[in-house]
């Protein structure tokens, strides 16, 4: 795997989930926690998506992802409205976008 | 008006989520489809085309790739090993791709066991590669040949002519009294007239001896198609298949985490606890 294999993700997933965020009116430090939380979980789950493929894994990991960015927020955050929502919309909108992008790539 | 928003966005998300967990439709045609992520998003470049071929990679062994973009090896294949392909890609550098077919089907779909290179393969020799050698010697039909099957009930179809490979010695000889189907001819050594059968109750791609149509013991000429590849003998020993991930990446991952839980602590729990 290379660099790219990681930042490409990572910057998608930011980007399609920062469309969530302005909708779910994220502000200052809130703003970076919503970076710094994908940063921790994103390459991490790309590189144990890579290491076990398969749709029961994938789908326990994105679980898992949105359980410990919903604990982020919930703990971590300033001013985040209904983290957990937050964590399950945002991870649920980037899931499927980046699905749409697998298939049209 | 905050309150309908979330609900827009619950919704929105539903509905996103749902899109991702309905099965594609499958298309009622006589291609078979294979299930496979890869040749879904690059089904309009893809080439449907049976062939086999031999697995011979100039180490001893070739490489079966989950897709011709991915870095994750799932087989390692000796050479010498069989396999088959129906569908074929090239890609932007050239390089021509097979899925091998597995022979086992899932709700419609061929199953596939990964991709590899035609490169690391020998192709086994059929009617395409008969085509390719001889292509110049083809001869319009004679209607000399007009009442070849007369008096015939079934005869032979081989994979090329003097290849020795029956496709079929069971055809229906009604099917092909019709002169019409016979469009492509050759002569062998021996002076034996060949007629190129397309298609004949479901049987596709075919030759027929036009001299001897219902005899199975015609003898193979391997000197017929030339086969100027190298041969590299098998690996004694098989290295194990790669995951695509190095070392290297799973320590560059766990720094970003490490350093990224020192952020958050420093940003998020340090400086609240001073506040």
């Amino acid at each position: 795997m290379t660099l790219i294999d990681f930042l490409l993700p990572l910057a998608l997933t930011i980007a399609f989930e920062g469309a969530v965020v302005l909708v779910w009116g994220l502000r200052r430090w809130d703003l970076l926690l919503f970076v710094l939380v994908n940063v921790l979980t994103n390459p991490a789950a790309v590189l144990l998506h890579a290491l076990f493929p398969g749709w029961a894994f994938t789908a326990a990991l994105e679980l898992g992802v949105v359980a410990v960015e919903g604990l982020c927020y919930d703990r971590l955050g300033y001013a985040v409205r209904r983290p957990w929502l937050f964590s399950l919309c945002a991870n649920a909108v980037s899931f499927c976008l980046g699905f749409v992008v697998d298939i049209l790539i | 008006m905050k309150k309908v928003k979330n609900v827009f966005i619950c919704l929105l998300s539903v509905f996103l989520l749902s899109m991702g967990l309905i099965p594609a439709k499958v298309h009622a045609d006589v291609l078979i489809e294979i299930d496979d992520s890869f040749w879904r998003a690059h089904q309009k470049d893809c080439d449907y085309l049976y062939r086999s071929y031999t697995v011979n990679g100039d180490q001893g062994y070739a490489i079966l790739w989950e897709s011709p973009v991915s870095s994750r090896q799932e087989e390692v294949l000796v050479n010498g090993t069989s396999i088959s392909t129906n569908w074929h890609y090239t890609d932007g550098k050239g390089e021509t791709w097979c899925a091998v077919s597995t022979g086992e089907y899932s709700q419609g779909y061929e199953k596939i066991s990964g991709w590899i290179k035609t490169s690391d393969c020998l192709v086994n020799p059929d009617y395409i590669s008969f085509r390719e050698a001889h292509e110049e010697e083809f001869v319009e039909y004679d209607p000399a040949y007009d009442n070849a099957l007369a008096g015939l009930e079934t005869v032979v179809l081989w994979t090329y002519p003097c290849s020795g490979k029956v496709k079929t010695d069971r055809m229906d000889a009604e099917g092909l009294r019709d002169r019409r189907v016979f469009d492509i001819c050759w002569k062998d050594s021996k002076g034996r007239m060949w007629a190129f059968v397309g298609y004949c109750y479901g049987v596709r791609n075919t030759w027929i001896c036009l001299d001897d149509p219902a005899n199975p013991e015609l003898e193979a000429d391997e000197s017929v198609i030339p086969r100027d590849a190298v041969v590299y003998p098998a690996a004694e020993d098989l290295p194990d298949a790669k995951s695509g991930v190095t070392g290297l990446a799973i320590a560059a991952v766990l720094s970003v985490v490490a350093v990224t839980l020192v952020l958050l602590w420093f940003f998020f729990v340090r400086k609240r606890r001073k506040e």
